[in-house]
């Protein structure tokens, strides 16, 4: 029997016949590479959008969530360990096919499907179709992903992807190579394609203590950010929680996540925001031009709403976003 | 009510039999696990020579 190469993703996984790839939903059957995890979620809930995160796209809405089983990166502190690390065979998986989900979603009163927890890399097949099926009944697709992905899918992803929160996890190959055990570059590359290609982008970073949470790794962050997709795409710099293999950590400080943020607001990053940390300045979104609050937040929940059609209700300036 | 003692072996054919299909159950989920997963192909893929 023949062996395959997975070109899904930069580890470019070769396998003899049974063997599975990295991500543990991706087999080799007589030759033939197989997902394991097409209409089999493992997670599926309605969220507000705003806990992908994402705070420029639709705010108040409701998002209808799905996960298979796996994932193409380990991260040491994966909050969704319990899924993106296990293979489907050991999931509680559900039969739901594409149109079903589309269903779903709308019974449910949801504006988007977001396919998130573990990652819609490795679930590509059944995200594309479920995506496709989604437009064609007027929801909208979001993505929550970790990036790693060749261009050969990521350019047909684009077609069908309306918003993405992708992670910048760090900004060094090294780390890259340390904490999820990949490699930086092609995430880099996704999330210029994808800001390119129109998709609505929103940036988050893990700040984990000891590993990423540093005033160089900001500074090299945000002027990446600044040069490659521009200042006006979200950044979340997001409070770690021990959790996984890095139990022996602390939460990240909150004073660290301040001066994260305003690293990147001296940066001249117009929208920089600080997740898991109810009751932050950084939960809200300031307009860059007068500074007054346009959305106040408290979590996810908003508080207060000063933008009326795209622009600031107090100077009229222009905030990027689907609003409506 | 018992009209009648469990015998000795009795006791331990079932203790046995039971341990043994307390322990089977894992692998009726091995058997059967297959339905909880797809079998549909996958894109992006290239056969490789040899």
């Amino acid at each position: 029997m023949s062996k395959v190469k997975c070109l899904l993703c930069p580890r470019g996984c070769e396998l003899g016949s049974g063997d599975r790839g990295d991500c543990l939903a991706r087999m080799n059957v007589g030759g033939k590479l197989q997902t394991l995890v097409y209409g089999k979620p493992c997670a599926v809930h309605v969220d507000p959008i705003e806990k992908k995160p994402l705070f420029h796209y639709l705010p108040s809405s409701s998002s209808f969530s799905i996960a298979t089983a796996g994932c193409n990166l380990h991260c040491m502190y994966c909050q969704n360990w319990e899924i993106s690390q296990r293979e489907p065979e050991n999931t509680r998986n559900i039969d739901l096919q594409p149109q079903e989900v589309v269903n779903q979603a709308i019974a449910a009163k949801c504006r988007t499907i977001a396919y998130t927890y573990s990652d819609p890399v490795i679930f590509f097949e059944y995200a594309a179709d479920t995506g496709r099926l989604a437009h064609k009944n007027n929801l909208l697709n979001v993505w929550v992903t970790a990036g790693y992905i060749n261009p050969g899918p990521l350019k047909e992803a684009v077609s069908f992807v309306d918003a993405a929160n992708i992670d910048l996890k760090g900004i060094t190959e090294k780390f890259y190579e340390t904490v999820p055990k990949g490699t930086l570059k092609p995430v880099l590359d996704t999330i210029v394609t994808m800001k390119r290609e129109g998709v609505w982008v929103e940036l988050t970073n893990l700040v984990v203590p000891t590993y990423n949470d540093t005033k160089e790794d900001f500074l090299r962050l945000c002027d990446w950010i600044v040069e490659n997709v521009g200042v006006e795409v979200p950044l979340h710099f997001s409070r770690f929680w021990p959790m996984y293999q890095l139990k022996n950590l602390p939460p990240t400080p909150e004073e660290t996540l301040t001066l994260a943020r305003d690293i990147a607001i001296s940066k001249g990053i117009h929208y920089t925001y600080v997740g898991n940390v109810p009751g932050h300045k950084g939960n809200n979104t300031y307009c860059p031009m007068c500074k007054n609050i346009v959305i106040a937040r408290r979590g996810y929940m908003i508080l207060e709403y000063n933008i009326v059609e795209d622009k600031c209700k107090f100077c009229n300036h222009t905030i990027p976003g689907k609003w409506q | 009510m018992l009209k009648r003692k469990i015998t000795r072996g009795e006791f331990l054919k079932t203790g046995f039999l039971g341990a043994l299909a307390f322990l089977a159950l894992p692998l009726l989920r091995i058997f059967n696990n297959r339905s909880n997963v797809s079998q549909k192909d996958a894109r992006y893929y290239k056969n490789l020579a040899g």
